[in-house]
């Protein structure tokens, strides 16, 4: 099997699973498929010669993010009949097509990094593109993006603070505020 | 990137000090009025280096950005909206809001940031993160007022949709890459096309006609409008279009000639169900706010038969004429929205917004009722005022290019036009029913609208004023 067939093979995965995650009916079972849909889009960066694109698509989407969003959601109003649901959620039935989903994309990650020399060395299309580069191309043409993204950031920022702090009762009175 | 590139990005570089500024000083102490002169002596500082060096040919400021002349013209465009929305805030806020003051700013600021940023595009990365820059500082001041129910809906509304949008701008500009391998725009539409890269075009174009609110995708506009805070609603109304308008016309003018006739009928159809749906479902309106709304769709439809018109003949008295078209709405909007915000206030459940409640009211308000129904006649295309020379460029346009489809659909949807906006003129004579209350003092905001006004009606008595300079501006021909 070469590069191009483990690509479809992931791809597809990730179609699979994403249509998983719009269909289910349960906002935990769908998250649990979101994560096998970043898990191999990541492989999918990986076959196509971007190691470092994939590893953040882990760290960030797969790690970070998702942790953030089943903490969300199990968070909300919780009480006792709310942990009952939620282990009723998380039953092993439910956990099954995720893991059975990510149990292929294991198989294929073991076979590629057992087998990787072979095929790197065939197919000489895939130009590895490593961290090193990611970073010159960020502070070098792209400065002024990442400029720019950093204040969307605080655009979103600014913006979710004010949308979310408590709501007033009174004017804002300059002078009671000042210490 | 050299010293050279970072002075022509000046005018950007001056609102982000401004905006660091602002949050300095949230930090130190909170102040409406301080944090409404930063702002505005930001934006005039950045319009003072717009025009100093101000462009007269193309240069490009690293691979993102280009700094031309039609870009600079839009940019002028741009402040002179953000310095509206600034010099209105105070007044619609007044001196004990519930709501803070400097987040408002700051919003303001970014919006404006991002806006000018998409007008000097060049490269995909950079107009999706300025477009996404600018909608989401937007999102914020859309449901400023956050006990207002309609407002917050309206902006979960534009949130759900505006992200909808965005993927279809993302899919299509990946598809574009797809074929091209290019990200630049230039270089990525200038390949030949096949159908992938002529659908994923078609989806970048959808995606910006969301923005435009451009029939079909127009559905999110009305609710928007009207839940929102009314000078948030001369934001989007002004600001995000034009921005997005200035992208739209710099990627049609880049289409290679074999997918020119195919473009032209769909941008066809798409002008003229504007401009008739919008100027139709207008017709039924009580609300101000929805009625401007639907006449922003029909007005977008206008704009964009210039655009088709582009892709027909020679391109330069396109875009002045379109120029001009978009000159006469914001300044129009602008006033409308003007005179609202000040009778409204930020803190009450709803803006002064239904028409009924806006009868007689130059029986009290002379001058605002007056500014108002200039603004009205403008956009209706009356003689003496800008809107007129705006709608006979564009007509002259049309007939040139024997475009008798859209012709037809300008001039009934301009009559349809015509009575929707003599119904609320008339309502403004009417006799008085109840007392209207006017936003006192804030003489710096109505001697703006004053200057507005006076321009309005200047450059409709003498449209050579600016229509011979606008040739040199816009540094075409």
């Amino acid at each position: 099997m070469n590069s191009l067939g483990l690509f479809y093979v992931s791809a597809s995965i990730a179609l699979l699973a994403s249509f998983c995650v719009i269909t289910q009916k349960n906002a935990v079972h769908a998250l649990l498929y979101l994560i096998v849909s970043l898990l191999a889009l990541a492989l999918c960066f990986y076959l196509l010669g971007a190691p470092f694109a994939a590893a953040l698509q882990i760290i960030v989407y797969a790690g970070a993010i998702m942790v953030l969003f089943v903490f969300a959601v199990m968070m909300f109003n919780i009480n006792q009949q709310d942990i009952e649901r939620e282990s009723q959620w998380l039953s092993w039935q439910s956990w099954l097509g995720p893991s059975l989903l990510v149990t292929v994309l294991l198989v294929e990650v073991l076979f590629i990094l057992q087998s990787q020399p072979a095929w790197t060395s065939t197919e000489s299309q895939v130009t590895l593109i490593d961290a090193k580069a990611v970073g010159s191309l960020l502070f070098g043409p792209y400065l002024l993006a990442v400029e720019i993204a950093s204040f969307l950031l605080l655009a979103g920022l600014v913006g979710g603070y004010h949308l979310a702090k408590a709501l007033p009762h009174k004017p804002v009175n300059k002078e009671v505020n000042q210490p | 990137m050299s010293l050279q590139e970072l002075w022509l990005l000046l005018p950007v570089l001056i609102i982000c000090v401004g905006v660091l500024t602002l949050m300095l000083q949230a930090a130190w102490q909170r102040n409406n009025v301080l944090a409404q002169g930063l702002t505005v002596l930001t934006l005039t500082l950045a319009l003072g280096a717009l025009i100093r060096q101000y462009p007269t040919d193309m240069r490009t400021i690293t691979l993102l950005f280009e700094h031309e002349p039609i870009g600079g013209f839009f940019s002028l465009l741009l402040l002179m909206v953000a310095i509206s929305v600034a010099l209105l805030q105070g007044p619609y806020m007044g001196k004990n809001s519930k709501e803070v003051a400097e987040e408002f700013y700051i919003l303001l600021l970014l919006s404006c940031l991002g806006s000018i940023l998409l007008v000097m595009s060049r490269h995909v990365a950079s107009v999706i993160l300025s477009i996404e820059l600018m909608s989401l500082s937007m999102l914020a001041m859309l449901a400023y007022n956050r006990e207002r129910k309609l407002a917050l809906e309206g902006a979960m509304k534009y949130l759900l949709l505006s992200g909808a949008a965005t993927s279809l701008l993302l899919l299509g500009f990946a598809l574009l890459y797809a074929t091209s391998g290019q990200l630049l725009l230039t270089q990525m539409l200038s390949s030949p096309m096949q159908l992938v890269a002529k659908s994923g075009f078609v989806l970048v174009v959808a995606g910006l006609a969301f923005k435009l609110s451009l029939v079909p995708l127009h559905f999110w506009t009305p609710d928007v409008y009207q839940g929102a805070p009314v000078n948030s609603t001369l934001l989007l109304t002004s600001l995000s279009k034009a921005a997005v308008f200035a992208l739209f016309i710099k990627l049609i003018l880049l289409i290679p000639p074999e997918f020119e006739a195919d473009m032209v009928r769909m941008l066809s159809w798409m002008a003229i169900a504007s401009m008739l749906l919008g100027n139709w479902l207008a017709l039924q309106q009580r609300s101000l706010k929805r009625l401007m709304a639907y006449s922003a769709i029909a007005h977008m439809g206008y704009v964009l038969v210039a655009g088709v018109i582009a892709m027909g003949i020679d391109h330069s008295l396109v875009l002045e004429g379109a120029s001009y078209y978009l000159l006469a709405y914001l300044v129009a909007s602008i006033l409308i929205f003007a005179v609202l915000t000040l009778l409204s206030k930020l803190d009450e459940q709803q803006d002064l917004d239904d028409l009924p409640q806006l009868q007689g009211l130059f029986w009290q308000h002379p001058w605002l009722a007056s500014v108002m129904t200039l603004a009205f006649l403008s956009l209706a295309g009356m003689p003496i005022t800008i809107g007129f020379i705006g709608k006979f460029y564009l007509l002259t346009l049309a007939v040139k290019l024997s475009a008798w489809w859209l012709v037809t659909a300008m001039l009934v949807g301009s009559a349809v036009g015509l009575y929707y906006y003599l119904r609320v003129i008339f309502t403004l004579f009417a006799p008085l029913q109840r007392d209207i209350q006017q936003t006192s003092g804030a003489y710096l905001s109505k001697m703006w609208i004053g200057v507005i006004t006076a321009g309005l009606l200047l450059l409709g008595i003498l449209p050579g004023l600016l229509g011979d300079e606008l040739r040199r501006i816009l540094a075409i021909g």
